[in-house]
């Protein structure tokens, strides 16, 4: 076993700190595996040291439950959580209909203005 | 919070099902029956009081508006868990990563107080996503399968996270003091 299985190993959940025969004699000889296994002993320790548990007091069922959204705010809320999405949605019609439209060079080739003048000015001629 | 696996009792039901209908004193009740077990497990990722009530509160706060999801073939308190794990998940992914998770000294007998304050520190170089599966599987024990029921993970998302974790994990650990 080499100190990459070994390492491989004590991290390993399923193991649960316990140990093999040739685990522990590889740890016995290996310094830096050792020390590895110490810390990551400690590591598992401190991850299962039970934290100061708080308790709810008398009155938090009753903030919370005076706190639930009625129907007009989950609409506000359902609004909110739409916002980003309306407001990316709004601005890429935004760009889409600035990159369509033509520019005013592109307006005038295509602008029938001065057909429509002539027209207008000298009839269609009959 | 999660060692039982009974189906909702029949209290239990009817606040539900008037939960269902709107009723927020029925809702009230319902708090008061799991609160204990929400706080208790918010606690064990968040050291401050105002951090573990804030996810207590937007825990239930979910629950009533997501509570027409709960499909009541399984315990209500397995749904409550998913929902709670999800928000401490959330709230720790939003904090710095020397934050939360803190590890209280003082509640870890065994090793010698210079050890857990040297790997205090280089715990504290993970992420908070990382400390929260490390978390679970080292500090709570859980299987990949049971960590994948308790936060609706896939098994292959929580099988990433833990590998992920694991390999970081390892090198704050072999890179040691120095670091």
């Amino acid at each position: 076993m080499n100190c990459d299985e070994t390492r491989s190993l004590l991290l390993d959940p399923r193991l649960d700190g316990a140990t093999t025969p040739v685990l522990d004699n590889h740890l016995s000889g290996c310094g830096s595996c050792s020390a590895f296994a110490r810390r990551f002993g400690v590591a598992r320790e401190l991850m299962r040291a039970r934290q100061a548990e708080h308790r709810p007091d008398a009155y938090f069922a009753q903030r919370v439950s005076a706190a639930v959204p009625g129907d007009t705010e989950l609409l506000g809320w359902a609004a909110a959580r739409l916002l980003p999405a309306t407001l990316a949605l709004l601005i890429a019609l935004t760009a889409w209909a600035w990159l369509s439209t033509p520019g005013p060079s592109g307006l005038v080739e295509i602008s029938p203005t001065d057909d429509l003048l002539t027209w207008a000015i000298e009839g269609d001629g009959s | 919070m999660t060692g039982e696996t009974s189906s909702p009792s029949a209290e239990e039901s009817r606040l539900i099902t008037a939960c269902r209908q709107g009723d927020p004193d029925a809702f009230a009740d319902l708090i008061r029956l799991h609160e204990r077990r929400v706080f208790r497990l918010a606690s064990r990722f968040f050291s401050q009081r105002a951090d573990v009530e804030e996810v207590a509160q937007e825990t239930f706060l979910i629950a009533w508006t997501k509570l027409h999801t709960y499909r009541a073939d399984a315990p209500f308190e397995h749904w409550l868990t998913r929902v709670c794990l999800n928000c401490c998940y959330a709230r720790l992914r939003k904090a710095r990563p020397t934050e939360e998770l803190t590890i209280d000294l003082a509640e870890s007998a065994s090793a010698d107080p210079d050890a857990r304050i040297e790997v205090a520190r280089l715990l504290r170089k993970l992420s908070p996503s990382d400390r929260f599966v490390l978390q679970l599987l080292y500090g709570e024990g859980w299987s990949v399968v049971e960590i994948a029921e308790r936060t609706g993970w896939s098994r292959s998302k929580v099988k990433v996270r833990a590998h992920r974790a694991r390999r970081k994990l390892r090198r704050v650990l072999e890179e040691g003091p120095r670091s």
